[in-house]
């Protein structure tokens, strides 16, 4: 007799506990959802204001200086790039930095030197730039930083 | 700034507690008297699954509590399986789950200086090379494969810490450099680890760390051509432990049929599919169901046992949460402060999706049978320790990501 009724509620509470776990299931997809829009929002409010800035490491006249990026950035010896580094072995202009759906990339503008991004050069295609990289243009050694994203020791 | 999102996640905490208690009370009246013991053991997950919750998000700010919320519901599930079962398996799992949690709030903390892994990053290369290796001298030998170690009485599996430690050693080397000359030693590594691990008999471990590195490093180097590289030689390796090896081609033969070995080694198998099909769509009741016809109940075919009782539906909705976990930890390797974050959480992410998918469809005869557990649901102390590691690790990683973001935030109100 208990265990006829026991079975009864046993198999009964298979349906409860099935579509109690689906509810969390959509419930727990929904909210993802939601969290990632309100994040990704949050993101764009702070690239928009700058997607970050390159420090100067080497040479030594250089080192410490701070040079803010923009939407569109131009890196050459020429007066008309958008930072301008008055080196010899820099090309007049050296390499492009760029905003790419939310993400900030730099190419060769085709330089003899090239550029190398993390000691490697990066070649004719785009690459795409995390904080703390280190970008190498001739002579000129920088490591970015983006703003929304903090590295270990500041 | 996520305030609602606190409310909607112990919303759903609730749920899972409403849904393991009512599990624990069918358990305790499963006999004509009163289990006491399942009424008591299911408080007292309730009670540390709240503490843990309560006490982590008030201690972090930007912990995803998406993920622990997962990871909680999975535990559970295991739990309410394993005491149903047998109750002197779910108290030895529920101590494991206690040290596991003590060792994610560990690694919550290590990841807010991860320049230590870093730093110690020859260490952990040798380190696991070596105790792998030290499992050929003194492992012990069960279910066929040797990855066991007993210290003190207790068995422990040394193949997933390696997990643990390859992700370190994966996410290093990678963020370095892009090419295969700056990544020699870690082709050494996943080699020398890979091998062992077949040597000794735990493939399912070896196909694990060696699927995890090709797909962490396309996602470093982005280079299409050397991950087809490396899975060709990958599979070259595979098709040479099969001609060299006796018990790889005696897993791919139980795999293709297993009803021809059924009395002998394809029983297995044939029990797990067959308690699947018994469970049918809607399960046959939680204690309705046979599951210690299966050899490995507890832990690799701990599927099978819950596809049995609960469904078939619930396994599909089980696969569906393992999918919401790899989601969320993209997500948070996505947000990531710096490039060795990044590839630290999208390392774990990778490793627990790999296993769950390689155990699920090992159980499900969809590719041969490996023997590894089932992230967060298998009994195993080692198996759940590795996997609330992990899981520190993914949420530590979301924590720097959510405080940097913070900051940012604030630098601009200025």
């Amino acid at each position: 007799m208990y265990a006829n009724a026991y079975d009864i509620v046993a198999s009964s509470m298979r349906y409860f506990f099935l579509l109690l776990i689906i509810y969390i299931l959509l419930r727990l997809v929904q909210h993802s959802f939601s969290e990632f829009r309100a994040v990704q929002q949050i993101k764009k409010k702070v690239r928009s204001v700058s997607p970050g800035y390159l420090e100067a490491l080497l040479p030594e006249e250089f080192l410490g200086r701070r040079f803010p990026l923009g939407r569109e950035n131009t890196i050459g010896r020429s007066k008309r790039c958008n930072i301008s580094i008055p080196l010899p072995s820099l090309a007049p202009t050296h390499a492009f930095i760029y905003e790419k759906k939310g993400g900030l990339y730099i190419s060769d503008y085709g330089s003899r030197q090239g550029v190398l991004l993390n000691d490697e050069r990066i070649g004719r295609h785009e690459e795409f730039l995390y904080t703390e990289d280190k970008l190498q243009f001739g002579g000129f050694i920088c490591v970015l930083h983006l703003s929304g994203e903090e590295e270990d020791d500041v | 700034m996520y305030k609602w999102r606190r409310v909607s996640a112990a919303g759903l905490l609730t749920l899972i507690i409403v849904f393991e208690l009512s599990a624990f009370s069918l358990l305790a009246f499963r006999n004509s008297t009163l289990d006491y013991s399942a009424l008591a053991f299911g408080a007292i997950l309730v009670a540390m699954l709240l503490f843990q919750y309560i006490s982590l998000t008030a201690i972090f700010r930007h912990l995803d509590r998406y993920l622990l919320i997962i990871a909680n519901l999975l535990v559970a599930m295991g739990l309410i399986i394993q005491y149903r079962i047998e109750a002197a398996i779910a108290f030895r799992q529920i101590i494991w789950f206690g040290i596991g949690m003590l060792a994610m709030v560990v690694c919550i903390l290590f990841m807010r200086r991860p320049n230590i892994f870093r730093r110690l990053n020859l260490l952990i290369l040798l380190g696991c090379i070596g105790l792998l290796f030290a499992l050929l001298l003194v492992g012990s030998e069960v279910y066929g494969a040797r990855n066991w170690i007993t210290i003190g009485g207790q068995n422990f599996q040394p193949s997933e810490f390696v997990k643990v430690g390859t992700v370190f050693v994966l996410a290093h080397w990678l963020t370095n450099s892009r090419d295969l000359r700056g990544i020699w030693p870690l082709l050494f590594y996943v080699f020398a680890v890979v091998a062992l691990l077949v040597v000794e008999r735990d493939l399912g471990a070896a196909v694990l760390i060696a699927g995890t590195a090709l797909i962490v490093f396309y996602v470093a180097t982005g280079s299409k051509s050397l991950t087809l590289l490396g899975l060709a030689a990958g599979s070259a390796g595979a098709l040479a432990s099969y001609y060299i090896f006796d018990h790889v081609r005696v897993r791919v033969a139980i795999w293709k049929n297993p009803w021809a070995t059924y009395s002998g080694k394809g029983y297995q198998i044939a029990q797990g599919l067959m308690a699947i099909a018994s469970g049918g769509l809607w399960g046959m009741g939680l204690t309705r169901g046979s599951p210690k016809l299966i050899p490995a109940y507890h832990t690799d075919y701990i599927f099978a046992v819950i596809c049995e009782e609960f469904g078939v539906i619930m396994g599909v909705c089980i696969i569906a949460f393992y999918l919401v976990f790899i989601v969320r930890g993209a997500l948070v390797a996505l947000n990531a402060p710096d490039r060795f974050m990044m590839l630290t959480a999208f390392g774990c992410t990778v490793l627990i999706t790999l296993q769950s998918f390689i155990i699920i469809a090992g159980v499900i005869k969809l590719i041969p049978l490996t023997g590894i557990t089932l992230p967060f649901v298998s009994y195993g102390g080692s198996s759940i320790i590795a996997s609330m590691m992990l899981l520190g690790i993914l949420e530590g990683v979301a924590i720097q990501g959510g405080e940097t973001l913070e900051r940012a935030l604030k630098e601009m109100a200025k």
